[in-house]
C-alpha cells in the first residue's frame, strides 16, 4: 500500500465542538452502505504529539480496523494549537474475498488544555459494552493523562541510545513508569511483541534434548543493539532470567542480536534475512517467523503478560543490564 | 363518528390510524413544552394524514395572543410544514387568559361551540396540561365547573397531563383527587414519553415476539439489570425548576419505574391498556419499599460540580441560574432495588441517573449469569464478559447482544463481541418522535402507553421512604465532577457485591 486509502464516507471541520462531532459521528453510522447490524469489538484511542506521528498511526490503523472493527479516535495534541478543536469523522472499510468490514475513526486536533481533559472529548466517544484499548505511539504517557476508561494501554517506549543527552528518557526510568502504569490496568509493550520471534527462536532451539543439556551450565548473556535500547533491553532482561544467567550486557551492533555465551559454545539468535528470526548453536537450527501488524497483535493480549512484567521489573531494578 | 366500516369503498382497507374530529385544548400553549414537541408532533401526523380535515388546535395561555399570531407561531414550530400542516393550522383558535378565573374557561366553552359548529369537531375534546404543575388541579377543576370534562352524547372528552404527578405520596394523591372531582379515571391520560419511545415498545416485543428470549428472562439467566438514565447537560435555565424536583422526582419516579415495568413484567394475555397496565402494576408492587435504615445503604446521591463535559468546561449546579449557592438538590441518584416475586427473587436491580455525566443516553441491560463452566483455558478467555442483552432508549435507538466468540486465527482466544441492531439503519422510515404517537393515541382513544393511577401510587410507594430519609439527613449528598459517571460511592453500591456499572 503506498497510499492510504480514502475513507468511505467523512466529515470534517476546522473548528468544532463534540456536540458536532457526535452528531456527525452519529449521521455517519447510519449512511452509505451500512448494515443494520454491526459487529464491533474494540475502541481504540490513539494519541499523538506531532504530525509525523499521526501520519505514522494512520498508517498503522490504515487495515486494523478490518481485524478488530469498532472504532478509533485519533487525537492529536498540538500544544500551540490554542482552544479551538478541528477534528474529521471517517467510515472506513476494508474489504478481503468480497466482503467488507466497517469502522469509524474519529480525529480530533486539540490544543494542550484539551488534553488535560482528555476525559471529556473520549468517553461521549466510546462504543459501549466494548473493550477500551489506548495506544501512544509517541512513547509512554504519564498514568495521570490516561484517560479514565482505558483498560489496556498500547506503548512502544522511545528511548535514546545511552548515555541518554539530559531531558530524553533512560531504560531504566522508562522501566519503573512502565511499572507504575502497570499497576491499573493492562500494558501491552509493542517492543514486547516486536522481540517475540528472538524469543520463540530461541524456546524452539532448546526444544531439542540435546541442546537443552547445554542449560545450566554458567551463562552469560548480551545482546547487541541497534538503534533503540529498549527493545534490546527486554530482550537481554528476559533471556538472563529465563536461562538463568547473570547480568546480561548490551553492545553496540549493525542489528539486533542475542548471544548466549556457553563457555565453548555461543548461541546466537538475529534476523537471518529471510523474514525471519533464526537460532542457532553447534549447528542445531530454530527459526521463528517475523509477527505480523504488531498492533493488530496488541489488540488481542487482554491478560496480563508475566514474562514481560518481570523482564520490566528487573530493568527498573537496575539488575538486569550492565 | 362514521366508522371505516360504514364505508363500503373502505371495506378491506388498511388505512392505518387516523384521529376522529376533535378539538385538541393546548394549555400552556406559548410555551416550551408546546413549542419543541406538541406542535411538531402534530405537524408530522399532519404530514402522515392521520389527522382529520377537522382537527382543531385551541390554545390557551396567559400571553396575549391573536389567532392569527398562534397559527403564525404553530407553523414556525412544524421544522417543515408541509402543505397539510398549514391548511390545518388555518382552523385553530387561541384564548388568551388566567387559568384561574372563571372567564377563561367561558371564553374557552364559547370558541369550543365555535369550533364544533364551524370545524365539525362533534364534541370531541382531548384537553392537554402542558402547564406547569401547580395548574393541573385547578385546570381541570375549573373544565369541572364549566361542564367542559362530561362529554356530549356519542361525544369524548379525555384530559392528557404531563409529569410530574404531585412531588410525593400525599401530593399525587392530592392531584388525583383534584382531577378525578372532574374526570373519570378512564379518561385521564397520563403521560410519559418514554413510554412513546419506539425502543421502549420494543421491548415488549423482544420479549413476547420470540420464543428464545422469555424462558430465559428470570432469576435462573438473569444475574442484573441496569438502568441507566443519562444526560450530559446541566439545568441550564430550568435551575429554578429543578430545586423543588431533583433526580429523584424528574426521573427516577416515572421514567425509570416506566422503563422497568415493561422490562420485569409478566407476559400479558393480550397486549392492551388493562393488560399491559395490570401487570406493570403486579411487578411495582414487588418492589420492596425500602426501611429508613436501608436507604443509606441503598441509595447514592450525588450533586455535579464544576468539570469538563464533552469537550466544554462547565459550571457546578450550585454556579447554576436559579441553584441556591448552598443547594442540596441531587442532581444524581444510584440505588440497589429488590424485587421480591417468583421470576425476580436474588436479582438485583441497579438504576442510576443524573446530569452533567459524559454523556446522553437512555438503556436497560440485562446481564445474565456467566457459565457456570468454561472448557478454555483461563489464558484464553480471561477477558470474556457475561452475556449482556441491551435495549437502548436513546440515542441511536436498538438493541445490542454481547457474547463470546473466537478471535480469528489458528490459536484458540475467546473474546466478547457486541452485536447491534439499530433502528436507525435497519429501515427507512425513522422512529416516530413520542409525542406523534402518545398524541395520536389519546385522540384514537388507546390509553395503553399512559399510566393509569395505580401505577403513579406503586411509583410513589418505592420513591417516598427515600425522600422521607433524605429528609431527615440520613444520606449525604455526594459532589462529583461534572462529566464523570457520578459519586464514586456509586460504584462502591455494586462493588460490594463483585459487581460493576457498565459503560453505556
Amino acid at each position: 500500500m503506498t497510499v492510504l486509502p480514502a475513507p468511505a464516507l467523512e466529515w470534517a471541520s476546522g473548528a468544532t465542538t463534540m456536540t458536532e462531532v457526535l452528531a456527525a459521528a452519529d449521521r455517519l453510522r447510519l449512511e452509505g452502505d451500512r448494515t443494520a447490524a454491526r459487529a464491533t469489538v474494540v475502541n481504540l484511542l490513539v494519541v499523538t504529539r506531532s504530525p509525523e506521528a499521526t501520519t505514522a498511526a494512520e498508517w498503522a490503523l490504515a487495515d486494523m480496523g478490518g481485524h478488530h472493527p469498532g472504532r478509533v479516535i485519533l487525537v492529536e495534541v498540538d500544544p500551540g494549537r490554542g482552544d479551538t478543536m478541528a477534528a474529521e469523522v471517517q467510515v472506513r472499510r476494508a474489504e478481503a474475498d468480497g466482503h467488507c468490514v466497517w469502522w469509524d475513526t474519529v480525529c480530533l486536533h486539540v490544543g494542550q488544555r484539551a488534553a488535560d481533559h482528555l476525559d471529556a472529548f473520549v468517553e461521549p466517544l466510546l462504543l459501549h459494552d466494548l473493550h477500551v484499548a489506548a495506544w501512544y505511539p509517541d512513547g509512554v504517557p504519564e498514568a495521570a493523562a490516561v484517560p479514565a476508561a482505558v483498560e489496556q494501554l498500547i506503548v512502544e517506549p522511545r528511548v535514546a541510545p545511552a548515555p541518554p543527552p539530559p531531558g530524553t528518557g533512560d531504560v531504566r526510568g522508562t522501566a519503573a513508569a512502565l511499572t507504575e502504569l502497570a499497576r491499573h490496568r493492562l500494558v501491552t509493550d509493542l517492543a514486547w511483541l516486536r522481540v517475540l520471534p528472538w524469543r520463540s527462536a530461541l524456546a524452539r532451539l532448546f526444544d531439542d534434548q540435546g541442546t537443552a543439556a547445554l542449560l545450566g551450565r554458567p551463562l552469560e548473556v548480551r545482546v547487541r543493539v541497534a538503534g533503540e535500547p529498549w527493545p534490546a533491553a527486554l530482550l537481554a532482561s528476559w533471556a538472563a532470567a529465563a536461562v538463568g544467567a547473570g547480568h546480561p550486557s548490551l553492545a553496540p551492533a549493525e542489528h539486533l542480536r542475542l548471544e548466549l555465551d556457553l563457555g565453548q559454545d555461543q548461541v546466537v539468535v538475529e534476523k537471518s534475512g529471510d523474514g525471519r528470526v533464526t537460532a542457532r548453536v553447534r549447528g542445531a537450527v530454530a527459526t521463528a517467523s517475523l509477527g505480523g501488524d504488531l498492533l493488530v497483535a496488541a489488540l488481542e493480549r487482554h491478560q496480563r503478560d508475566r514474562a514481560y512484567e518481570e523482564a520490566v521489573a528487573r530493568v527498573a531494578a537496575g539488575a538486569a543490564l550492565t | 363518528m362514521a366508522e371505516a366500516t360504514d364505508n363500503p369503498v373502505a371495506a378491506g382497507l388498511d388505512r392505518g390510524r387516523q384521529a376522529p374530529p376533535v378539538a385538541l385544548v393546548v394549555f400552556g400553549a406559548s410555551g416550551d413544552l408546546t413549542h419543541r414537541k406538541l406542535l411538531p408532533a402534530l405537524a408530522e401526523l399532519a404530514r402522515r394524514h392521520q389527522l382529520g380535515d377537522a382537527f382543531t388546535v385551541v390554545g390557551v395561555a396567559r400571553s396575549d395572543m391573536s389567532d392569527d399570531s398562534f397559527r403564525q407561531l404553530a407553523v414556525e414550530a412544524a421544522h417543515e410544514a408541509g402543505p397539510e400542516w398549514e391548511q390545518a393550522v388555518k382552523g385553530f383558535r387561541y384564548v388568551t387568559g388566567d387559568y384561574g378565573e372563571a372567564a377563561t374557561f367561558d371564553r374557552l366553552a364559547q370558541v369550543l361551540g365555535e369550533v364544533d359548529s364551524e370545524r365539525g369537531t362533534g364534541g370531541y375534546r382531548v384537553y392537554y396540561l402542558a402547564t406547569i404543575p401547580d395548574q393541573f388541579g385547578p385546570v381541570a377543576g375549573h373544565l369541572g365547573e364549566h361542564g367542559l370534562s362530561r362529554p356530549a352524547e356519542g361525544s369524548f372528552c379525555r384530559l392528557v397531563v404531563e409529569k410530574p404527578f404531585g412531588r410525593d405520596l400525599d401530593s399525587s394523591a392530592a392531584l388525583d383527587a383534584q382531577l378525578h372531582a372532574a374526570f373519570d379515571e378512564d379518561q385521564i391520560y397520563r403521560i410519559d414519553h418514554y413510554l412513546g419511545k419506539e425502543t421502549v415498545q420494543n421491548v415488549l416485543a423482544l420479549r413476547f415476539a420470540n420464543a428464545i428470549f422469555e424462558p430465559v428472562w428470570n432469576r435462573r439467566y438473569v444475574d442484573s439489570v441496569q438502568v441507566t438514565v443519562a444526560e450530559s447537560l446541566g439545568v441550564g435555565h430550568r435551575g429554578g425548576f429543578y430545586e423543588t424536583a431533583g433526580a429523584l422526582r424528574d426521573i427516577v419516579q416515572n421514567h425509570v419505574m416506566q422503563i422497568l415495568g415493561l422490562t420485569l413484567l409478566e407476559p400479558p394475555a393480550t397486549v392492551d391498556a388493562q393488560g399491559i397496565r395490570d401487570e406493570k402494576v403486579k411487578v411495582l408492587r414487588a418492589v420492596e419499599v425500602m426501611t429508613p435504615d436501608e436507604v443509606p445503604n441503598a441509595v447514592v446521591r450525588g450533586q455535579y460540580d464544576r468539570g469538563w463535559v464533552e469537550g466544554e468546561e462547565v459550571p457546578g449546579y450550585r454556579e447554576e441560574e436559579g441553584v441556591a449557592p448552598d443547594s442540596q438538590t441531587e442532581t444524581f441518584v444510584a440505588m440497589r432495588l429488590v424485587v421480591d416475586n417468583w421470576r425476580w427473587a436474588g436479582v438485583p436491580v441497579y438504576v442510576r441517573t443524573g446530569k452533567r455525566l459524559p454523556k446522553r443516553v437512555t438503556e436497560v441491560a440485562m446481564t445474565f449469569h456467566r457459565v457456570p463452566h468454561l472448557p478454555f483455558a483461563s489464558s484464553l478467555s480471561r477477558d470474556l464478559a457475561p452475556n449482556a442483552l441491551v435495549v437502548r432508549v436513546q440515542p441511536d435507538e436498538g438493541v445490542t447482544f454481547c457474547f463470546g466468540a473466537k478471535v480469528p486465527g489458528p490459536g484458540f482466544k475467546v473474546r466478547t463481541v457486541s452485536m447491534d441492531f439499530s433502528y436507525g439503519a435497519a429501515f427507512l422510515e425513522n422512529p416516530p418522535d413520542s409525542y406523534e404517537r402518545l398524541l395520536l393515541d389519546a385522540m384514537v382513544g388507546d390509553p395503553t402507553l399512559f399510566i393509569r393511577t395505580d401505577e403513579v401510587e406503586q411509583s410513589w410507594r418505592i420513591v417516598q421512604p427515600i425522600l422521607e430519609a433524605w429528609g431527615d439527613g440520613a444520606t449525604p449528598l455526594h459532589r462529583y465532577a461534572a462529566g464523570s459517571w457520578g459519586p464514586r460511592e456509586s460504584h462502591r453500591l455494586l462493588e460490594a457485591a463483585g459487581r460493576r456499572w457498565r459503560r453505556p
